[in-house]
């Protein structure tokens, strides 16, 4: 396939996604940056021909929507939120834009069976460095409170990966620069998954990075 | 919430206990198009618990809806590819519960999105119980 015939536009969140407005993280530089990469790493993506797809943290679904119009219906788009309203501007966003998507109001992938399911992981983290107790809630403070280093949160899906991943699976995780990205790359590198930088920009004041990590033994 | 995506839900317990699959009781159910995908369905049957979604459509009062047991040969099986595709993708449970078949704690549905989440008194129980971290 060209990849010229697949539709990379910024999918619009829609009318009814847009009332809830102030209840979810809205898209926003990090946002792009990951529609940047998973743009720019297309191909890869394609080749692997992820069955399973599963966005965590979802917020207004804006990433999920584009995987669905990148990949199409040989993939199932799952997505879960910790926020509520997040789940149903993704709902709302991806009825918009006419994509079927499965989505899950849960902790990270709590209460889910998906052992060496996933195929194409995505997370774009709450990542701002904040005292411990702002990290833990359920509102819009769940879309950026990260704790110590903003890795927090994280980190709880980091100690998952090694069991979510797929033989072929990816993983692609956003994080700035007070997150430690070498620190993170390291960690992974223990369970056999390797990691290397998709994109980096300088957006305000943050310092942006997009991962990608796949299994060692990955051949594709 | 499609029944595909009950076959992936589960009570992760730490007793050890399956807590799966959840008793499905729907209030309200919708009937929604999926564009059918005969290779996808295909690929998703190599990773389904397909005696799960018969017993989610038994759940739900559908129950001969597909065969118990998958047939052979089930690609060159027009009827039944269709059948399967419908039973993951089209029928969408609006509200309604999930119940862990174990340990009686309840999911909602609501809006058509399963609430997995723990409730404040659940998380408050989990938190005075001494951590196996
Ligand atoms: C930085 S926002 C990203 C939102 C969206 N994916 C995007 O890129 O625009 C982080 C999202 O993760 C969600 N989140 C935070 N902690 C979570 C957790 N423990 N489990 C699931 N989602 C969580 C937040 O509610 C928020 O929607």
């Amino acid at each position: 396939m060209n990849s010229s015939t697949f539709d990379f536009s910024t999918p619009d969140l829609g009318p009814e996604s847009n009332k809830l407005k102030d209840k979810f993280y809205p898209p926003s530089e990090d946002t792009y940056l990951l529609l940047d990469s998973l743009e720019k790493d297309s191909f890869i993506i394609h080749k692997l021909n992820p069955l399973i797809s599963l966005e965590v943290g979802c917020g207004s679904g804006i990433i999920t929507t584009f995987l669905a119009r990148m990949l199409g219906p040989n993939c199932i788009y799952f997505a879960t939120d910790i926020n509520h309203y997040a789940c149903l501007a993704t709902k709302y966003t991806t009825e918009y834009n006419k994509c079927s998507v499965q989505i899950v109001n849960t902790d990270l992938v709590s209460n889910t069976k998906l052992h060496k399911f996933v195929d194409l992981l995505v997370f774009n983290p709450p990542y701002v460095v904040t005292s411990e107790v702002e990290v833990g809630g359920c509102g819009i403070e769940a879309s950026w409170a990260g704790g110590a280093d903003g890795r927090v949160v994280t980190n709880r899906l980091l100690s998952q990966i090694p069991n979510l991943l797929s033989p072929t699976g990816v993983f692609y995780l956003l994080l700035i620069k007070q997150n430690k990205p070498e620190e993170v790359r390291e960690y992974l590198e223990g369970f056999d998954i390797k990691g290397e930088l998709v994109m980096e920009r300088r957006a305000a004041n943050e310092h942006l990075f997009v991962y990608r990590y796949q299994r060692n033994k990955c051949v594709y | 919430m499609k029944l595909i995506t009950h076959n992936i839900l589960q009570n992760n317990m730490k007793d050890g206990k399956k807590g799966y699959p959840l008793v499905l009781q729907a209030t309200k159910i919708d009937k929604v198009i999926a564009e059918f995908n005969q290779e996808f369905l295909l690929r998703m049957l190599d990773r389904l618990e397909y005696h799960v979604l018969i017993h989610a459509l038994e759940m739900i009062g559908m129950k001969d809806f597909l065969p118990i047991i998958l047939p052979e040969n089930c690609s060159e099986d027009e009827a039944f590819m269709k059948n399967l595709h419908h039973a993951l993708l089209e029928i969408d449970i609006i509200e309604g519960e999930l119940i862990c078949p174990e340990s009686g704690r309840k999911f909602p549905i609501k809006d058509g999105i399963p609430n997995m989440l723990l409730t404040d008194e659940e998380e408050m129980a989990v938190d005075s119980e001494p951590k196996s971290k």
